[in-house]
C-alpha cells in the first residue's frame, strides 16, 4: 500500500471515512513534505501551514458532527490567480507580490464549503503567460519528474506539487492549454472544463473569453469529485452558465462500446515526436479494445489556432491588465515624478517581459489601423476553427489525439524564442478558442518522461470524457507512477 | 459675410437606478470618499461586472420615447486609456452597436415653430470617479464613489444652428428624462450635463466646418454662453486668416470664454473591442413591449392634449407641460377649482404660482400651496366669493401658511359685497360727498367714472364686486 | 464617450475611429523600429529602457509575423466571434448592497488620505 502522501483523493476519502486517519494528521503529513522539499521544486509562492491546520481540525469537527461530504477534509494546493481573503495572492508576478485578497473566488468559496484543506498558493508563470512556468518573479519551477525540466505552464506549480505528493490535487487555470499541457509533462489528469462551467469571479483575468479554471488530479475520478464541487452557475459571472452540474462521479464507469472517437488528421503534423504518436496510437487502441469505434476527422483551420490566440489572448490581456497602474492597490514605484511617470515606471518594474511582450503585443493588434487585419481577423479565424469543432461533434462523440507534441522540454530551452514557445500548445489553443472541455491523461513514457493524452469533448459533456478517462485507467496505470525522486 | 453655426450635442444623463450599472453598490450621491465603491467599482483583480437590468430598461424607454430604433442585439466594448479615475484603465461603453440608435425630439423655436433634432444614438456606459486635485500631501486624492454609475449618452445629429436651438434642445431632453423618471436631472450635482460640438461654415457652404468640443457643460446658462463664445471665436479666426484647429476646450464660466483642455492634445486611440466579459444584450418584442407598457404620457402628446381639452394656446401648453410635475399640479388644480375655467387657472398657474415659486426658489412639488388649495381659491373667484385682485391677498396669505382660501377669506373679512342694497348706500353717499365731480361728470367728462368706482371700491376695501358697482353707478349717476 | 465628431454618421464614425498619427495603415508589418516600440510602450504605460529596445523590435517583429499568416485566410464571409457561449447578457436586478470594507480595501493601496487614494498631480 502506498503511502498517505501519494493516494488519491478517492482514496483519501476512504480513509476519512473510515477514521482511519484524520484531515489533522493528513495535513501535517502533507506540509512537513513541503517543509522538507519544495526547495527543490519551487512549486509554492506561499505555504498556509495555521490556516491549514485550522481548516483541517474544522473539518475533523465537521466529519464527528456527521456532516462530512465526499470532500471534506482532504488538502490541496490553490494555483496563486485565485484570489484569497487574507492571504497574499501575487498571480506570479512582482505587481502583486504585497497584494493580500480581500475577498475570495467563488472556486475558492466552494471548494471551501465543501470542507478541503488550503495548503497554500502555488507557483504559476506570471499573470499565467507561458508554458514553462519560467516567467514566475518568483522563479522557475521544476518538473519532479526531472528537475532540469519545466513542469509545464501556466499551472506549473500546481502540477508539480500534486506530480510531487505534496498535495493530492490542486486547481489550475486553463487560456491556451494551461493545465492539460502542464498536467501532461508531470503524468496527472488535467480538466479544463467548458467555458463557463466554472465561474470565473475572483481568478485574475489574463483573456476573459478563454480563461476557463479546472482541476490537476491524478486520476479521472478524482477530477471528477473536484469539479463536481467547483461547477455551477455564478451570479458574479456574466459568463457562467446556469445549467444543472452532473454528478460526474456517477456515470464513470459506464460501459464505452459503440463510442464513436474522432481522432483529428491535423494532430499528426511535422512537429509530432513520433514517440507520442506511437503512444496515442497505443491509447487509441485501449479505447478499440473497449468497444469504441475509432475514426479519422479533420479539423481544417486547427493550423490558423497558435496565430489565432496570439492575437485575442494579449489583446484582452493588455486591456485585462491596465488596471495594474500602481493607483490603488499592487506595486507603485518610488518616488514617482508625475502621474505618467507612475504609470510607467510601476509597470514597467512591477510587470516581467513575456507579461510586458503580450501587452505590447495586444495593444498593437487593437490600435487604429491594425484592428481589422489583427483582432477582427482573428475573431473571424476563432469562428472558423470553432465552427470546424462543431461539425467534428456531428459526426463524433469525442476527439482524441496527443496533449503536447513533445515531453517536458529543459528550463532555458525555448525561453529565447517566443514562437517554438507558443507552438507548443499548438493541440491545446483550438479548444480554448472554441470553449470546449479538454483532459489530458496520462499516457506512457518516453526516455523517462510523461506523455499525455488529450480527451475533447462537446460542450457540457465532461461527464462522457471522465468516464472515457477512467474506463481508460481502468485498464492502464500509466497515473499510477510517482517519480523516482518524489516517492 | 454670412455665417451658419452648426451644433451637436453628446448629452451625458445618469440614470436613477439604486444600484451601479456593473455592480451592486449604492449610487446614492454625496457620501464618504470611496465609501460607495465596491471591489467591482475598484477594479479589484478578479471581479467581474453584471449588467444592472433596470439601466436596460431606461435607455429602451428613453429609446421609445424619441422614436428611436431598439437594438435587438447591442454590445459593451471597452474604451481603453489611462486615467486615475478610471479605476480598469477601460472604462465600459457601447460603440458598434448601441442600444438606441435613429431618434428624434421635436423643439419649440421662439416664433412658436417646431423643429425636429436628430437623435443619432444613445448608449449605455459607466461614469468615471472624481479627481480632487486641492492638495493632499502635494497629490491628487481620488474618490471613486460615482465610478460605476450608469449613464446613458445621448449623441445628437449636427442639426441646431444657434445656441439657443441648442439650449431648447438640451431643455427638452432634461424634461423628457424627469417625465420618464428615468434620470434626476440634477445639473449642480452633474447627473445631467453635456459635450457642444461646435462649428461654422460661411452660409451655403455644403461641407461642416472643423469642430471644437466644449466638455462638460452643467447649465443651461452656460451652454449658451460657451456656444456663443465657441461661434464668435472661430468666426474671428477664420475672418482673421486662420484655421480651426479641431480640440477639446473647456468653458470658464468666471471669465465667459472657453480654452483648449490640454496644451499638447495626445493622440488619442482607444483601441475599443467588445468586452469578453458582457456577453451581447439580447432584446426581443416582448421585451420591449413591456416597457413600452409602462411608458407615461409624454411631453408633445400632453402639450397637444392641453390644446384640445383645455383649450389652451399652443404657448401655455408647451409652459404647463415643461416638466412632469408642472403639468401634474395644473391638472390637479383644474380638478379641485369647481367652477373655475381651465384657461382661467391656467393663468393663474403661470402668473402668480410660477412668480411665487421662482421669487422663492421651490420647484413645484414642494409648493406650500397644494394644488388641492390653489384649486379651492380659484373656485372663490368663479364663484364671485372673491375678486381677482383679492385673490391675490388670499394666496400671498395661503403662501405664507396661513391656511386654506375659505379660512383666509373668512379670517380677513375679505367675502365681496353683493349686497346691492349695502352698494347702494355706499354709492349715495360717495355721490353725497363729491358734488364737483358729479356735475362735471353729468357735463360729460366721462372719464370721472373711474374716480367714482374708485371711492366705493375704497369704501368697501375692495370687497365690492366690481360689476355690480359698474351696473349701480351707471344707473345713479 | 467616442472620440468621433456628432458631424458624421455611425457607420463612417465605427470605421474610422481614433486619430493616430504614428502608424501608418500598412497592412503588414514586417520589422518595428524602435520608435514603434516606444508608441506602443507609451500607449500601454510602460516604461521600456534603451538597452532593451532592440529585444523588443525583434521579438514583437517576430510574433506579429508570425500571426500575420492569418491575413492569407479568406474570412469574407465569416463572422466574427468575441464569446465563446451564444448566450445573452444576464440582467442583473437593482438591487443596492451597502459598501463596509473601506479600510480593509484600502490596506493594499500605496497610498490613502481621508479616504481617498492619492496619486502623483494631475496635470491638466
Amino acid at each position: 500500500m502506498s503511502e498517505l502522501h501519494s493516494k488519491t483523493l478517492a482514496e483519501l476519502s476512504g480513509l476519512l471515512a473510515d477514521g482511519e486517519t484524520s484531515s489533522v494528521e493528513l495535513t501535517r503529513t502533507l506540509l512537513e513534505r513541503v517543509g522538507a522539499r519544495d526547495a527543490e521544486l519551487n512549486s509554492f509562492i506561499t505555504v498556509t501551514p495555521e490556516r491549514a491546520l485550522a481548516q483541517a481540525e474544522a473539518a475533523d469537527a465537521r466529519r464527528k458532527r456527521g456532516d462530512a461530504g465526499p470532500l471534506t477534509g482532504l488538502p490541496l494546493v490553490h494555483k496563486d490567480i485565485f484570489c484569497t481573503r487574507g492571504v497574499k495572492t501575487s498571480c506570479g508576478s512582482r505587481m502583486l507580490d504585497n497584494f493580500v485578497a480581500p475577498y475570495d473566488a467563488t472556486v475558492v468559496q466552494r471548494l471551501d464549503a465543501a470542507g478541503m484543506v488550503m495548503l497554500g498558493k502555488s507557483n504559476m508563470d506570471e499573470f499565467a503567460m507561458g508554458s514553462s512556468n519560467e516567467t514566475s518573479w518568483y522563479g522557475p519551477v521544476r518538473n519532479p519528474w526531472d528537475t532540469a525540466r519545466v513542469p509545464g505552464g501556466s499551472s506549473g506549480g500546481s502540477v508539480a506539487a500534486v506530480a510531487a505528493s505534496f498535495a493530492p490535487a490542486a486547481t489550475g487555470t486553463d487560456t491556451g492549454g494551461s493545465i492539460r499541457q502542464p498536467a501532461a509533462f508531470t503524468n496527472l489528469t488535467g480538466l479544463k472544463p467548458t467555458y463557463g462551467r466554472v465561474s470565473r469571479y475572483g481568478m485574475i483575468a489574463f483573456a476573459s473569453s478563454l480563461d476557463q479554471a479546472g482541476t490537476i488530479t491524478r486520476t479521472a475520478e478524482d477530477a471528477a469529485m473536484m469539479l463536481g464541487a467547483m461547477a455551477g452557475f455564478d451570479d458574479a459571472d456574466s459568463t457562467s452558465v446556469d445549467r444543472e452540474v452532473p454528478v460526474y462521479r456517477a456515470t464513470l464507469n459506464r460501459d464505452l462500446k459503440g463510442l464513436k472517437v474522432g481522432v483529428p488528421v491535423e494532430f499528426f503534423d511535422e512537429g509530432l515526436d513520433s514517440k507520442v504518436a506511437d503512444a496515442v496510437q497505443a491509447a487509441l487502441d485501449v479505447y478499440r479494445s473497449l468497444g469504441c469505434e475509432v475514426v479519422k476527422v479533420s479539423l481544417p483551420n486547427l493550423m490558423l489556432s497558435v496565430p489565432t490566440y496570439y492575437v485575442i489572448a494579449p489583446a484582452e490581456c493588455a486591456s485585462n491588465l491596465s488596471r495594474f497602474d500602481g493607483a490603488r492597490f499592487g506595486y507603485r514605484c518610488e518616488n514617482p515624478r508625475d502621474l505618467t511617470d507612475m504609470y510607467e515606471r510601476s509597470r514597467g518594474d512591477g510587470f516581467g517581459d513575456e507579461v510586458k511582450r503580450r501587452i505590447m503585443t495586444g495593444t498593437y493588434v487593437l490600435s487604429a489601423g491594425y484592428y481589422d487585419a489583427y483582432y477582427l481577423k482573428a475573431q473571424k479565424t476563432r469562428h472558423l476553427i470553432a465552427a470546424d469543432f462543431a461539425k467534428a461533434f456531428e459526426e463524433v462523440d469525442l476527439l482524441m489525439g496527443p496533449t503536447t507534441p513533445t515531453p517536458a522540454f529543459k528550463l532555458g530551452e525555448k525561453t529565447d524564442d517566443p514562437i517554438t514557445m507558443y507552438l507548443n500548445d499548438i493541440y491545446v489553443n483550438g479548444v480554448n478558442l472554441a470553449g470546449l472541455p479538454g483532459l489530458s491523461i496520462p499516457m506512457g513514457f518516453i526516455d523517462g518522461l510523461p506523455v499525455g493524452f488529450q480527451i475533447i469533448g462537446n460542450h457540457f459533456q465532461e461527464a462522457l470524457m471522465l468516464n472515457a478517462a477512467h474506463r481508460y485507467q481502468c485498464e492502464t496505470d500509466w497515473h499510477t507512477r510517482t517519480p523516482e525522486g518524489f516517492k | 459675410m454670412e455665417w451658419e453655426t452648426v451644433i451637436g450635442l453628446e448629452i451625458h444623463a445618469q440614470l436613477s437606478t439604486r444600484s451601479k450599472i456593473f455592480s451592486s453598490a449604492p449610487t446614492a450621491y454625496g457620501a464618504e470618499p470611496n465609501s460607495q465603491a465596491n471591489l467591482v467599482d475598484l477594479g479589484y483583480p478578479g471581479v467581474l461586472p453584471v449588467l444592472n437590468g433596470e439601466a436596460v430598461r431606461m435607455a429602451v424607454k428613453l429609446g421609445l420615447a424619441i422614436g428611436a430604433t431598439i437594438a435587438p442585439r447591442s454590445v459593451f466594448a471597452r474604451k481603453n486609456y489611462f486615467y486615475p479615475d478610471l479605476p480598469k484603465g477601460y472604462q465600459i461603453s457601447q460603440f458598434e452597436l448601441p442600444i438606441v440608435a435613429s431618434g428624434t425630439l421635436d423643439i419649440m423655436l421662439d416664433d412658436g415653430s417646431l423643429k425636429t433634432v436628430g437623435v443619432t444614438r444613445a448608449h449605455l456606459e459607466e461614469d468615471a470617479g472624481k479627481s480632487l486635485h486641492e492638495d493632499f500631501q502635494g497629490m491628487t486624492g481620488i474618490d471613486l464613489n460615482r465610478a460605476g454609475t450608469p449613464l446613458i449618452e445621448i449623441v445628437s445629429e449636427p442639426d441646431m444652428r444657434s445656441a439657443k436651438e441648442a439650449v431648447a434642445y438640451m431643455k427638452k431632453m432634461h424634461s423628457l428624462v424627469r417625465y420618464l423618471e428615468i434620470c434626476d436631472g440634477n445639473m449642480q450635482e452633474g447627473s445631467f450635463r453635456c459635450d457642444a460640438n461646435v462649428s461654422v461654415r460661411r452660409a451655403g457652404e455644403e461641407k461642416l466646418g472643423t469642430r471644437c468640443e466644449v466638455k462638460n457643460l452643467n447649465s443651461f446658462r452656460y451652454i449658451e454662453r460657451a456656444i456663443n463664445y465657441e461661434v464668435e471665436r472661430q468666426i474671428e479666426l477664420i475672418e482673421s486668416g486662420g484655421t480651426v484647429v479641431q480640440q477639446t476646450r473647456l468653458f470658464d464660466p468666471d471669465k465667459g470664454e472657453t480654452r483648449p483642455l490640454r496644451s499638447k492634445e495626445e493622440a488619442n486611440d482607444y483601441r475599443y473591442f467588445p468586452d469578453p466579459d458582457l456577453l451581447p444584450v439580447l432584446l426581443d418584442d416582448a421585451y420591449i413591449d413591456g416597457v413600452r407598457a409602462t411608458l407615461p404620457e409624454l411631453p408633445d402628446a400632453k402639450r397637444a392634449r392641453f390644446v384640445e381639452e383645455y383649450g389652451l394656446s399652443a404657448y401655455d401648453a408647451t409652459v404647463l407641460t415643461a416638466t412632469r410635475e408642472m403639468a401634474d399640479y395644473y391638472e390637479a388644480v383644474v380638478k379641485s377649482a369647481a367652477g373655475a375655467e381651465a384657461k382661467l387657472v391656467a393663468n393663474w398657474v403661470m402668473g402668480e404660482l410660477s412668480g411665487a415659486l421662482n421669487r422663492d426658489g421651490i420647484e413645484v412639488e414642494s409648493s406650500p400651496v397644494s394644488a388641492q388649495m390653489f384649486g379651492g381659491l380659484l373656485a372663490r373667484i368663479a364663484d364671485d366669493t372673491i375678486s381677482g385682485k383679492i385673490a391675490k391677498e388670499v394666496f400671498e396669505a395661503m403662501w405664507a401658511g396661513e391656511g386654506d382660501a375659505d379660512a383666509v377669506i373668512e379670517k380677513r373679512g375679505l367675502r365681496q359685497i353683493t349686497d346691492t342694497g349695502a352698494i347702494d348706500e355706499i354709492i349715495d353717499s360717495v355721490i353725497a360727498a363729491n358734488p364737483g365731480q358729479v356735475e362735471q361728470y353729468r357735463s360729460g367728462k366721462d372719464k370721472l367714472f373711474g374716480f367714482f368706482v374708485g371711492q366705493v371700491m375704497k369704501e368697501t376695501q375692495g370687497k365690492a364686486n366690481p360689476g355690480q358697482v359698474n351696473e349701480l353707478l351707471k344707473k345713479k349717476l | 464617450m467616442p472620440e468621433y465628431s456628432s458631424n458624421e454618421g455611425p457607420l463612417e464614425q465605427a470605421r474610422t475611429y481614433g486619430n493616430l498619427l504614428v502608424f501608418s495603415a500598412r497592412r503588414s508589418p514586417l520589422a518595428l523600429t524602435p520608435e514603434h516600440v516606444a508608441t506602443i510602450a507609451h500607449l500601454a504605460r510602460l516604461e521600456v529602457r534603451d538597452e532593451d529596445v532592440s529585444g523588443y523590435c525583434d521579438r514583437l517583429s517576430r510574433i506579429l509575423e508570425f500571426v500575420a499568416q492569418l491575413e492569407a485566410v479568406d474570412t469574407s464571409a465569416v463572422e466574427p466571434m468575441a464569446h465563446a457561449e451564444r448566450m445573452s447578457q444576464r440582467l442583473r436586478e437593482d438591487t443596492a448592497v451597502p459598501v463596509s470594507e473601506r479600510d480593509l480595501f484600502q490596506q493594499n493601496a500605496p497610498a490613502t488620505d481621508g479616504g481617498l487614494y492619492l496619486v502623483p498631480k494631475v496635470i491638466e
